[in-house]
Order: C-alpha cells, then structure tokens, then sequence
C-alpha cells in the first residue's frame, strides 16, 4: 500500500525519502500558504531550508519547513493562512 | 612549522581534543577525509542542517549511491577514529571557550537543542543562491534554479511541462541536465529554456584559466552537447521582468534585452512557460562567520571569510573552506578543505596550493563572464515585492535612501524591515544592498563588510528551545 499523508484532508501519496514539499508538488500542489500583509500565495522557494517561504502547519504546529520535514505516514499537513495562528 | 618531509604520519596534532566540521558538502567532507588519515586517533564531529550529507554539489536521493565515492565516510571510516554526525542540525551558535569552543545545535524539527565541545573548527557552510526580484516572483511555481534542481534529483519530481531558466552564470546548465535526465528516467516530456544574460562570446575573456584548467573544457563542450542533442534552448542577452499569470497559474514571462552590465533596454518579448527558475550565481553564507566574529573582505562584490594561506581564519583554532572564502565551485571547495584539515595535522601541502592557484584563476574568470552589475535595479517596479518574508516592496527600499537618508542594508532594514524577517535577510539583503547602492545620488555605499551580514542567530530556535 503506498504511504500516504493528508494536505487539508486531502490524501497525497509519497515515496520514501520525500519531503512534504516533493510528495505536494509531485501530486500537482504548489500554493503551500499565505502571507500575513498582502494575502498572497507563496510556495516553495529555495527548496533548501533557507526561505521560510515553503511555510505549513503540521500536526497542529505552524510554520514547519514544508521543503525540510520528511514526509510521515498519516502525517496531518495544513495550508498555512498568515502567521498560522487560529 | 618544523621542517618535515610531506606525506609523513607523525601528527604532533597528538594533543588535539576534538575537531567539528560544520558543514558535510565538498569542503567538508574533503578535510574529513584528510583527518581520517591521521595515524592519531581523532574525535570529530560532523555538522550539517541537512538530513544527508553532500552539500549542494553531491545532493542525492535516499538510498541511492552516494556521488563520490572517494569522500563517502560510510566507505572509508577508518576504525580508529571516534566521528559523531549531528545531521538535520543547525548550529546556531559558538562560543569561546578557554582551549576551546562550545557548539549550539538546533535540530531541525521541533525544539531540541543540544551542545558538543571541540579544541579546533573547520567551517565550511558554503553558500545560498543568488537570486534577484521582478515581477510576480514570489508566485507559486517561480522557484531558485537550486530547488528546482532539487526537485529533480532528490526527489525526483519534475514540476511543470514548459520551464525557464532565468538569469545569469553556469548553474542553468546542470538544472537543465538534471530535469532532462529525470524527466527521461520517468518518461516524460518536458521543454526546457535556459534564459542568460550575458553573451556566449564572452566565454573567450576566459581562455588563459581555460587552458590551465583543461578539464573544464572537457566539462563546458559536454554541457554545450547535452544540450544541443536534448533540445534545451538557450536565448541570450535577455533578462526577466516579470512573469505572467492567469487564472490557472503562470502562463510565461517577459524578457528585455540588456546590456553587459543588465541594464534593460525598451520592450519586452513574452515566452510561453509554466514554471519559472532563477538564479544569478551564489552569495557565500556569512552567518556563521559574523557570529563568530571572523574577518571578512569584499571580493568580487561578495563578502568572504579571510583566510591564509593553510586556509587559517582571524581566530586560532578556527579554519575556513570551500564558499565561504570565495565562490569558486566545488572542486576548489575540495582542494580547500584537504588544505584545512593537512594544516591543522601539521602537514604541507605544496601540491594542493597549485592546484587551488589555478582552481581560483578559473572561477574568478567566470565571474568577469557573469558580473551582476547593480544596474539590474532599473528593470524593477515600485510595486514589486524586494523582501518576501516582509514583503518589503522595491518603491519603500527606494524611499528609505531617498526620504530618510538610508545608506547600507543594515539601515533601510531599520527604517522598511527589508531582511528582519525569518530568512534574516538570506534572500534579499545583497539586493536591499545594490538597491539603496544605486539609488544614493552620491553612489558610495555606507557598507562593510564586517558588519553587513551579521545576524542574531544562525538558525530559527523557538523560545521553548532555547530556554532546554
Ligand atoms: C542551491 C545550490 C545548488 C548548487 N548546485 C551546484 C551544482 O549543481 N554544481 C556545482 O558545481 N555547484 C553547485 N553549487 C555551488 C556549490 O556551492 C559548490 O559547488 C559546492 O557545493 C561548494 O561546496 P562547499 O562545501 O563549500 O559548500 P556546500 O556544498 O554548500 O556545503 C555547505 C554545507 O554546510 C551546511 N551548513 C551551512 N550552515 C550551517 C549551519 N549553520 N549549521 C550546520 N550546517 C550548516 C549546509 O547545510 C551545507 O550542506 C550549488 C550551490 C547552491 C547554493
Ligand atoms: S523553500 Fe525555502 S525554506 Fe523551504
């Protein structure tokens, strides 16, 4: 069965080694949030862990590195509205 | 140093009580490999942010070989050595201690902070990729060359059908190759176009390094007929303003014809694409140099770490390879760090210092091919975003040096948080730089080089780590 993770409720399948990112834009994704002043969608930038650009929540904790944090099964992903706070 | 024939195995670094790599790309990795050839038997700890080890140059997928096998530690640890790898760790911090230092890591992923203690630091954490604004760049799908590159090889996944690479210097080539040959891998179709800015005549202004560096010509014609027999297009002398975007994403790009020095001439052209790359050549990552309180220099418009010539920084104890002391690839990256580490074993290294001779003579040619000069600022708007983390637009950089007398990224960042926000202005603090460089009507720039890129810290910790 393959491994898979939720993005909003939705199930994207990954492959071992993947990072949250790669398996998103594998599956066709890219908005990954939006900024706090002007409201606009971001993705990722440096796909190294330098931009803080590629920002998620993950299992309730905001501002992951989607391009850094290697993707786990049953892991809970979320668009990411501003500074992440609800 | 004493006198003493080369090659020989009697380390008077007997004594040595630890000795942390930061940094496991080419530079470090190369001087581990040194170390492990010490008759004494050392305790190393080896340091990257990274989940795996390579750098930039020898990025892998899991589980795959690892790109070099002459500096695979996996293959060639030797029994006698003690080496702990704190990977996915960012070192956030050192401090000075008496013989010593004291490392702060931050891992990765959640709060966890630890420490190691070491007697000598070999520093070699590279560089980041330039890139420079214009419009609409911070929409999903216009990403640096390098994640693109990543994409590609890491993981393999090739992220758009039609995609450009915009910008200047000789990082589109291998992008290009590593999309082409996954996309081939996976059976798919995909166009790409690499976008320069500069002429391929200019290729010729390189020639004495050319002949010293033989190898290179091998590497350059390959590129040249991969791409060719690929069918990777090539237009030149053109530079993005900005790109397009519809309702169901980007649809392309304009592109004006520019000068040598990027100024842009009138008119635009419009290139179909779906996903947009960019890269303007890499900026040596000072973060941790300026916590550290290393002496820097201005070389070719960077600021990099002063070393001698055994790769010795301002501080005992600490040396300095690869990036960090001029962008030079990562052949030089290798030949700095055996020099680093042959030093600090107290070896000589009369062959590796021609050979990073040449090494330097034929990057910093390349940069006479590709200069970025500041003149890239007139193809921007007032209204195109500069910082993306605070997104700090062009127009209010421009105000500051105009209205409110800023004179260097450090004071436009006081007066328009350009750089004050989580990337501690990685992205855009050498751009801030040129913009408020160019605008000042007196055209001298307030900045040094030993203050401009210090940050508070170098990595994010969370209060909730910090206070473990
Ligand atoms: C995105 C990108 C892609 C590149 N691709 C190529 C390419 O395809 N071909 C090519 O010839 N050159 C490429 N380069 C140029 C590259 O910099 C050199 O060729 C080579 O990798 C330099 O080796 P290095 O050891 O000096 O630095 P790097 O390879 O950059 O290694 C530095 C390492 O230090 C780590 N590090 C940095 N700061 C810290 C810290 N605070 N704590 C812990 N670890 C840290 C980094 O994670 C990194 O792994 C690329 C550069 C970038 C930025
Ligand atoms: S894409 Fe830059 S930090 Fe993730």
């Amino acid at each position: 069965m393959a491994k898979s993770f939720s993005f909003n409720g939705d199930g994207i399948n990954f492959q071992s080694g993947d990072s949250v990112a790669a398996a998103l834009i594998r599956s066709g994704y890219r908005a990954l949030r939006r900024t706090r002043f002007a409201g606009q969608e971001r993705s990722i930038f440096c796909g190294i862990g330098q931009c803080f650009d590629c920002l998620v929540i993950i299992d309730g904790k905001a501002n992951q590195r989607a391009c850094l944090v290697p993707a786990k099964q049953g892991m809970q992903v979320e668009f990411q509205e501003g500074a992440g706070k609800a | 140093m004493s006198a003493r024939s080369s090659g020989d195995s009697l380390d008077s670094a007997a004594s040595v009580n630890g000795v942390a790599i930061i940094g496991a790309g080419p530079a470090g990795l190369s001087a581990l490999h040194q170390l492990l050839t010490s008759s004494q038997s050392l305790k190393i700890e080896m340091i990257d942010s990274q989940v795996r080890i390579g750098g930039q140059y020898w990025r892998h997928q899991e589980g795959s070989e690892f790109p070099a096998i002459d500096f695979d530690p996996r293959k060639n640890s030797a029994q006698s050595h003690e080496i702990t790898w704190h990977l996915a760790s960012t070192v956030w911090q050192i401090e000075k201690l008496e013989g010593g230092f004291r490392i702060h890591l931050a891992s990765n992923v959640g709060d966890v902070t630890s420490s190691v203690e070491v007697e000598k630091i070999i520093i070699a954490t590279g560089a980041s990729e330039r890139t420079l604004p214009f419009k609409n760049w911070t929409a999903p799908g216009v990403m640096s060359a390098g994640a693109l590159q990543s994409l590609a090889k890491e993981y393999q996944v090739i992220p758009g059908k039609r995609i450009c690479i915009v910008g200047s210097g000789v990082f589109a080539m291998p992008v290009a190759k590593s999309i082409k040959e996954t996309a081939k891998k996976m059976g798919t179709e995909v166009e790409v176009t690499i976008i320069e800015a500069q002429s391929m005549t200019r290729w010729w202004r390189n020639s004495l390094a050319f002949l010293l560096n033989p190898s290179k010509i091998f590497e350059a014609c390959g590129f040249l007929i991969f791409m060719k027999v690929n069918g990777v297009k090539r237009i030149s002398k053109r530079m993005v303003r900005g790109v397009k975007i519809e309702a169901g994403g980007i649809v392309g790009l304009n592109v004006a014809r520019v000068r040598s020095d990027l100024r842009p001439e009138r008119g635009v052209e419009f290139l179909p694409g779906d996903l947009v790359a960019t890269s303007f050549g890499f900026i040596p990552d000072m973060t941790l140099a300026s916590i550290l309180g290393l002496e820097r220099r201005e070389l070719s418009g960077d600021v990099v770490v002063v070393v001698n010539a055994n790769q010795r920084t301002s501080i005992d104890g600490i040396w300095a390879a690869g990036e960090i002391t001029g962008i030079g690839g990562h052949e030089l990256a290798i030949t700095e760090g055996a020099i680093a580490a042959r030093d600090l074993l107290q070896r000589r290294s009369p062959l590796l210092k021609w050979r990073r001779v040449r090494q330097r003579l034929f990057t910093r040619g390349l940069t006479k091919i590709y200069p970025v000069s500041n003149r890239w600022v007139e193809s921007l708007d007032d209204a195109d975003i500069v910082c993306r983390c605070e997104e700090v637009t062009a127009g209010e950089i421009k105000e500051s040096a105009h209205q409110l007398g800023a004179d260097s990224a450090r004071t436009a960042k006081l007066f328009t948080r350009a750089g004050m926000g989580l990337c501690q202005g990685r992205i855009c603090q050498r751009n801030v730089k040129e913009i408020i460089d160019f605008v000042r009507s007196d055209g001298k720039s307030a900045s040094d080089p030993n203050r401009e890129t210090v940050r508070p810290i170098g990595g994010v910790v969370t209060l909730g780590g910090l206070s473990d």
